[in-house]
């Protein structure tokens, strides 16, 4: 379903890919509705946040991400996409003023975090570990409509491995000529 | 008298603080149970100031079974350590436990 998207891959949930809100979650054991676009966890302050910005930019319609749960210790990953959001990266590639111990910013371009920066705004929802709470905030990203950013951006492509041996010439040469009868007229040349 | 003698070592668990972080890179394990698969990504190490800070991201692994991406990554990130190669086994081999067993799996410690 829907793999025009989320190029990057990784351990989310896929819902409603028209829908405007994807959610982050933090130490958190909770569940969105189905009428968000994706959910998932984030763990590191690093590779984490670079998958989340590739996957999000993919989808033009997600234009929220709500960040829940209680912070990760030591990473703080949470307040680190929140920082990343607000102030984008240095030239070291380290995230302005995020509060993790390593957050820097290496598989992905100043582009896709630009691009990042203005197709989502971030709702600050760390340690609030009332459900209810989330799923109103939810509901009210979502009844803002605010309609797709535009062209989904591919920040990151993962391209299949070629399988065809190139030593082997037959492979490159071989032709099979079948007749309008679905015979096989001519194996190879 | 025996015409051979053959050593006996008790197993002991290197604590995680010895460790020697791999100089080749290290591996993210996840469970995609969207797609009923195991992603292994292989990173090889990003240095600032003489300390790993993140990965450059080099390729990805996908399969159901734990021999299939053991032998895999084998042909594809040679070199590593012994102790990474064993660890890769044995996280790779719970997480196809998890998979099968509709588990949430999460990435444990060396």
């Amino acid at each position: 379903m829907e793999n025009k998207y989320y190029p990057w891959g990784g351990e989310f949930t896929r819902c409603t890919s028209n829908s405007c809100v994807a959610v982050v979650l933090l130490n958190i054991e909770y569940m969105p509705s189905d009428k968000v676009a994706i959910y998932g966890p984030l763990k590191t302050e690093n590779i984490g946040i670079e998958k989340i910005v590739a996957n999000v930019i993919s989808n033009p319609n997600i234009r929220y991400l709500v960040v829940c749960g209680e912070e990760i210790r030591g990473h703080r990953s949470g307040m680190s996409l929140i920082a990343l959001n607000k102030n984008g990266i240095d030239d070291q590639h380290r995230i302005i003023d995020a509060p993790g111990a390593i957050p820097y910013i290496e598989n992905i371009n100043s582009e896709a975090i630009e691009r990042f920066r203005s197709q989502v705004k971030t709702i600050n929802l760390i340690d609030e570990k009332d459900k209810n709470k989330i799923d109103i905030a939810i509901d009210k990203c979502i009844k803002e409509k605010p309609g797709s950013f535009g062209k989904p951006y591919i920040a990151i492509r993962i391209v299949p491995e070629a399988t065809t041996n190139l030593e082997d010439q037959r492979a490159l040469h071989s032709k099979i000529v079948v007749d309008y009868m679905g015979k096989i007229e001519k194996r190879g040349e | 008298m025996a015409d051979k003698e053959v050593s006996l070592i008790k197993a002991k668990k290197t604590p995680e603080k010895e460790v020697n972080l791999d100089s080749r890179g290290f591996f993210v394990i996840e469970v995609d149970s969207d797609q009923k698969n195991i992603r292994v990504e292989y990173y090889s190490n990003v240095y600032k100031k003489d300390r790993i800070v993140s990965g450059s991201f080099e390729k990805v692994f996908i399969g159901k079974q734990a021999d299939a991406l053991c032998d895999t990554i084998v042909k594809n990130v040679p070199e590593l350590l012994p102790e990474h190669y064993m660890y890769l086994g044995r996280e790779i081999q719970r997480a196809q436990c998890n998979l099968e067993k509709n588990k949430k799996y999460v990435q444990g410690g060396c």
